[in-house]
């Protein structure tokens, strides 16, 4: 039985609250010194721990047979901060719809700013140079009606400023992953006498949209990749949403059942006798 | 910076938030969650100085 002294209120949304927003519960109870505690140290460890993971620390398992396995018991640990494991969960159900796969073709145009490397053709050889511009893709239709992609690249490749029409093969990645950058090849193709001709290849990244890659399950490629960035900052990236989530649980606990060992006063007068008595 | 300082923000959050779940007497709180925060500073000082001795001239 929680002290008198103690304005729980309605404990089961307090728990609720604190667990999607760590403080909250407390701020609705009036509890104040204890929810600007909570609030600023858990949401200061998790997104310190974020930052310092790129971004990516707080993911599902990525396939539905890898919860049993230990990327869930790290997802548990994490799932004390109620919002972003939510967020997480939700993206993970998107991640795994199979229609998050590498687009055939376009339902409407689209363009992007792209960043990455150009290989061309020339009578010396291929040519490979850094590339940054703007990429549009439209849907088309091919020879034999069939749906297809074309476009173009506008931007600088090296010191030039180029426009390279863009065609045959255009391949990207699936639009809902794990990382900000959407990887990008395609076909640079010049109209000759005898049809267009493919002179060069476009091979980069344009960047996906936040509500794309923000809490979406890694794959081991895409994990393995933060390992080499970050090294042992990884690690320690890891620990700090863990620990942020398992001392959110214990913030729920205390919105619901009060503090573990009582209001506090009855420690002064025991430490006060204790005193009296040396 | 060094990963070690990460440590200090890492038990002063855990010190603050373990305290204040188990009272709720806002003195209370501080003076114990200082009091946890030290000896967490001194457990792991005193690790550091058993692994730094452990691995001299190695």
């Amino acid at each position: 039985m929680a002290d008198p002294r103690i304005p729980l209120k309605n404990p089961l949304l307090a728990g609720v609250l604190a667990f999607l927003i760590p403080g909250a519960g407390h701020l609705y109870q009036g509890r104040l010194f204890k929810a600007a505690v909570f609030g600023i140290c858990i949401t200061v460890l998790f997104f310190t721990g974020m930052a310092m993971a790129d971004w990516r620390a707080v993911h599902t398992p990525s396939a539905p047979q890898n919860w049993r396995k230990l990327g869930a018991l790290k997802f548990a640990a994490q799932a004390g901060v109620g919002l972003p494991a939510i967020a997480a969960y939700c993206q993970y159900r998107r991640y795994i719809d199979p229609g998050n796969a590498p687009p055939d073709e376009l339902d409407a145009p689209m363009s992007a700013s792209f960043q990455g490397r150009v290989f061309v053709r020339t009578d010396e050889g291929i040519v490979e140079s850094d590339a940054t511009g703007l990429v549009t893709l439209e849907p088309t239709k091919g020879a034999f009606g069939a749906n297809i992609i074309t476009g173009r690249f506008q931007g600088r490749v090296g010191d030039s400023a180029v426009d390279y029409e863009l065609g045959g093969a255009i391949g990207m990645t699936q639009p809902i992953s794990g990382s900000a950058d959407r990887e990008l090849i395609a076909d640079i193709v010049q109209e000759t006498e005898s049809g267009p001709e493919v002179v060069g290849e476009l091979q980069g990244a344009i960047p996906r949209p936040l509500v794309n890659w923000l809490f979406v399950p890694l794959s081991n490629l895409q994990e393995q990749e933060l390992h080499r960035q970050l090294g042992k900052y990884h690690e320690v990236a890891m620990v700090f949403t863990w620990v942020a989530g398992l001392l959110n649980v214990l913030v729920i606990w205390d919105a619901v059942e009060g503090p573990a060992y009582g209001y506090g006063d009855e420690v002064v007068e025991t430490e006060a006798e204790q005193e009296k008595s040396a | 910076m060094n990963i070690t300082w990460y440590l200090l923000p890492l038990a002063i959050g855990v010190s603050l938030v373990w305290t204040a779940t188990r009272y709720e007497d806002t003195q209370v709180i501080v003076r114990k969650a200082t009091k946890l925060f030290t000896q967490i500073l001194v457990f792991m000082a005193v690790i550091l100085i058993v692994l730094v001795t452990l691995s001299h001239n190695l």
